[in-house]
């Protein structure tokens, strides 16, 4: 089915008793379902709750700028606004902070300041963020190996493949993340995380996987040498998570709790889709507000306001960049589960499918989250639009 | 590095032992009342702002004995024996003091089971007043599906008081029986997502017996009356929930309710909330329907609940009047018949919300009993809990 833009009558996904539109089991990700699933993740998946502690909420001050009528470039080039951008690429919610202060915030489609929002692999970097304060602690070495942690995982393709290498996406272990493939691996992820029934019709000899963890034990080739190449494949992140809830012995939620949710002073405790064993969905599963993403981009800018080791989010800025990195950031990189958007800002970036990003300018003191529902997992012109656009607030805030 | 994680420290299992066809048996359901949304999807109602008040120690209290079937035993004592996870009393509305098991930290919510059957009655007293829902009408008025069906010649009133002909029993053994699907539509079981909770419903057939004459504890009522509130207002149960009760109430954390395959909420058994928020609820009760000074819900509706309404030879022809022998169940809740005026809301495995009007003190207490039901130590609790609201 096709999708609707926020301009677009909104069709009544879930609405009335019975709902007459519900979004199919396999397809909740799709146009135009994923325009009401992505703020309703707790009603159709089991979560477990990342608290945000009973602290004071940190209020974040006002230092409004109508932006709506910012002139921007459109997908297809042609000139736009900012609004009109927003609403080209289906925006669900998105805020501007300028020196930590909200400079403009708007919101669509049904979403308001407490709606939690799927974050896809924004999860990321939380995750990752996370990880930098058990290494800060001195719990995780980056150089040793992964199975100094997880020694199971030594007849796995992770074996001899370091914490870094994980950090980063080198490890040449093989996993297809072909997004529209049921049987790849990333299709298999969706079965092993409860976020997707087995399809029906599938070949019922399959071996699907019945959680994470089972997954990525199955996981036993390699494509290349270990820190060859970087290559972007989301299990790495779980395995990632695996390895800072062995050391801790806590669950991922309840470190994401403790270590940045209660620190940040969130407005709504944030949640993790959990699979059937109940562990969390690091690589993609986060959901929070958005004003909470703003508060963690921020968190980053102020080079972790010491709560995160100001030594790992210096760290996390470099990378070894281009040439030709990917097509929306050509001199791009990718370091401890965040984006380099290029070799001269050394701006960070979390990023997901669908259209989430968080954009963080230290040149500009700017933070932006856009939390949104394309249509299709990946539209380098929506994300390179949106990128453009980042560039024309920081130029029109500065 | 290696040894018990957090979770098994504090549980004594594994959170991976913990599975949708185990969750409510000892010793998971300690952790799985507390976290019903890592099995089951639900929906979260919000609170406005302000927070929870710090809890407050029961203190020389857990000394006290009460005279149980078997002979004096302190509360303390007793609050262990029946798996009490959390605890909360208040009187004349301020907070007396607060228990909670080691596993339950202060604030955590806990599913209430049926006490969700009491709370959802509130939306529908609250739809009456506001001429939304006809207590009187016939089902069909606001769910024409439910032509064919057992609720094709109830009334709304039958649903209330549990007085349908339903012709349905608990099989827990038979998968394809009528109770196996249901429990598989609701998504607490394995192999759901078929079937919706409302479908379900439309397909159960009536007894001979004329609706309105015996009390028959039946849960699919009340997942109905979800449904009849949702068609008389046209808006869900969760937008209910927050607009016309959780935010008028003054409740100081969220609350949640499992939902099924469309969102329909479990109004049978699937809301969870703090005990202290279960407490502000029964406390509302027993101001006649008033909360921080504004009405939640009309005083006559309230009246007929937990004093008038009811039918006692309803009661006396069902299963239950052991408990209360001069009882009554109206609107979802439970009259004791006590002297006391005192009324309840009950919940498998140990839920229970007590008002005793006489002594102006209301208890929540929460628990993960290994059985659903006990019959036993139900009549037990009753006398702990009317002693402990003398106590106080």
């Amino acid at each position: 089915m096709t999708s609707y833009r926020n301009s677009d009558p909104r069709p009544p996904i879930m609405q009335g008793s019975p709902p007459k539109l519900v979004p199919p089991k396999l397809d909740w990700d799709r146009p135009p379902w994923n325009r009401w699933a992505f703020q309703h993740i707790r009603e159709f998946l089991p979560t477990v709750e990342v608290w945000r502690g009973s602290g004071h909420r940190h209020r974040l001050q006002r230092a409004e700028v109508d932006l709506d009528d910012l002139p921007v470039v459109g997908s297809n080039g042609a000139p736009t606004t900012l609004a009109g951008l927003l609403d080209e690429t289906y925006c669900d919610g998105f805020l501007v902070l300028k020196d930590g202060k909200i400079a403009y915030e708007r919101y669509f489609n049904g979403m308001d300041e407490r709606t939690l929002h799927l974050s896809q692999s924004m999860a990321k970097s939380v995750t990752g963020s996370v990880c930098g304060i058990l290494v800060g602690r001195g719990l995780i070495d980056p150089a040793k190996l992964v199975t100094d942690y997880l020694p199971e995982l030594g007849e796995t393709g992770w074996a001899g493949a370091s914490v870094q290498q994980v950090l980063d996406m080198t490890t040449g272990v093989r996993f297809s993340e072909e997004y529209t493939d049921r049987y790849s691996e990333i299709g298999q992820v969706d079965v092993a995380t409860g976020w997707k029934p087995i399809p029906p019709g599938s070949d019922p000899e399959f071996p699907w996987p019945s959680h994470l963890f089972e997954l990525i034990l199955r996981l036993k080739d390699k494509v290349r040498p270990h820190g060859e190449a970087f290559e972007y494949r989301s299990i790495e992140t779980d395995v990632l998570a695996f390895i800072m809830e062995r050391v801790s012995g806590k669950r991922l939620a309840q470190l994401v709790s403790e270590e940045l949710w209660q620190k940040l002073g969130a407005d709504e405790s944030a949640c993790f889709t959990v699979d059937s064993a109940g562990y969390a969905l690091a690589d993609g599963g986060f959901n929070a507000t958005l004003r909470d993403y703003g508060r963690f981009g921020q968190l980053i800018l102020d080079n972790g306001g010491g709560v995160i080791p100001a030594e790992w989010v210096g760290a996390t800025r470099t990378g070894k960049h281009g040439p030709d990195f990917s097509p929306s950031l050509p001199d791009g990189s990718y370091r401890n589960q965040f984006w380099i958007e290029d070799s001269r800002s050394r701006s960070l970036m979390c990023r997901g499918v669908f259209g989430q990003m968080t954009h963080m300018s230290w040149e500009h003191r700017m933070v932006v989250v856009k939390l949104s529902t394309y249509p299709d997992f990946l539209n380098s012109a929506y994300s390179v639009a949106t990128q453009k656009a980042v560039h024309a607030i920081a130029a029109a805030l500065a | 590095m290696t040894g018990k994680t957090a979770f098994e420290t504090s549980y004594g299992f594994a959170r991976k032992d913990v599975r949708l066809d185990n969750w409510r048996l000892k010793p998971f359901n300690q952790w799985s009342f507390q976290n019903v949304g890592e099995l089951v999807p639900s929906v979260h109602i919000a609170t406005g702002p302000g927070g929870e008040e710090p809890a407050k120690a029961l203190g020389g209290l857990l000394d006290e004995k009460v005279g149980l079937a078997n002979g004096p035993e302190t509360v303390g004592a007793f609050l262990q024996r029946s798996d009490t996870d959390g605890l909360t009393i208040l009187k004349a509305g301020k907070p007396v003091g607060e228990w909670s098991a080691p596993h339950m930290p202060f604030g955590a919510r806990h599913i209430i089971f049926s006490i969700s059957k009491s709370v959802t009655a509130v939306l529908a007293g609250i739809l009456e007043g506001e001429g939304l829902l006809d207590p009187n009408a016939p089902v069909t008025k606001y769910i024409p599906e439910a032509r064919g069906s057992a609720y094709g010649d109830a009334s709304v009133r039958h649903v209330l008081d549990m007085t349908v002909s339903l012709d349905f029993e608990e099989a827990y053994l038979d998968p394809l029986s009528a109770f196996a699907r249901y429990r598989r539509s609701t998504l607490w079981n394995p192999g759901g997502g078929s079937e919706s909770l409302s479908a379900f419903l439309m397909t159960i057939q009536r007894l001979a017996e004329p609706h309105g004459q015996t009390y028959r504890y039946r849960s699919p009522n009340s997942d109905l009356l979800g449904i009849l509130v949702e068609r008389a207002s046209g808006k869900r149960v969760s937008e209910l929930l927050g607009e016309k009760l959780w935010l008028p109430l003054g409740a100081a954390s969220e609350m949640s309710v499992t939902v099924d395959m469309e969102g329909t909420a479990r109004t049978a058994g699937g809301m969870s909330m703090t005990p202290r928020d279960l407490a502000r609820i029964g406390e509302m009760m027993r101001r006649g329907g008033i909360a921080n000074g504004r009405r939640v819900v009309p005083e006559a509706w309230v009246r007929d609940t937990v004093a008038t309404g009811g039918s006692h030879e309803a009661w006396q022809r069902g299963t239950m009047a052991f408990l209360f022998p001069k009882g009554r169940y109206r609107n979802k809740w439970y009259q004791t018949g006590h002297d006391s005026g005192a009324f309840c809301g009950i919940g498998i495995h140990g839920q229970w919300l007590y008002v005793n009007p006489k002594t102006e003190v209301v208890i929540a207490k929460m628990s993960s009993q290994p059985e659903p039901v006990d019959d036993k130590l139900d009549q037990d609790i009753v006398t702990f809990l009317d002693a402990l609201s003398r106590i106080v």
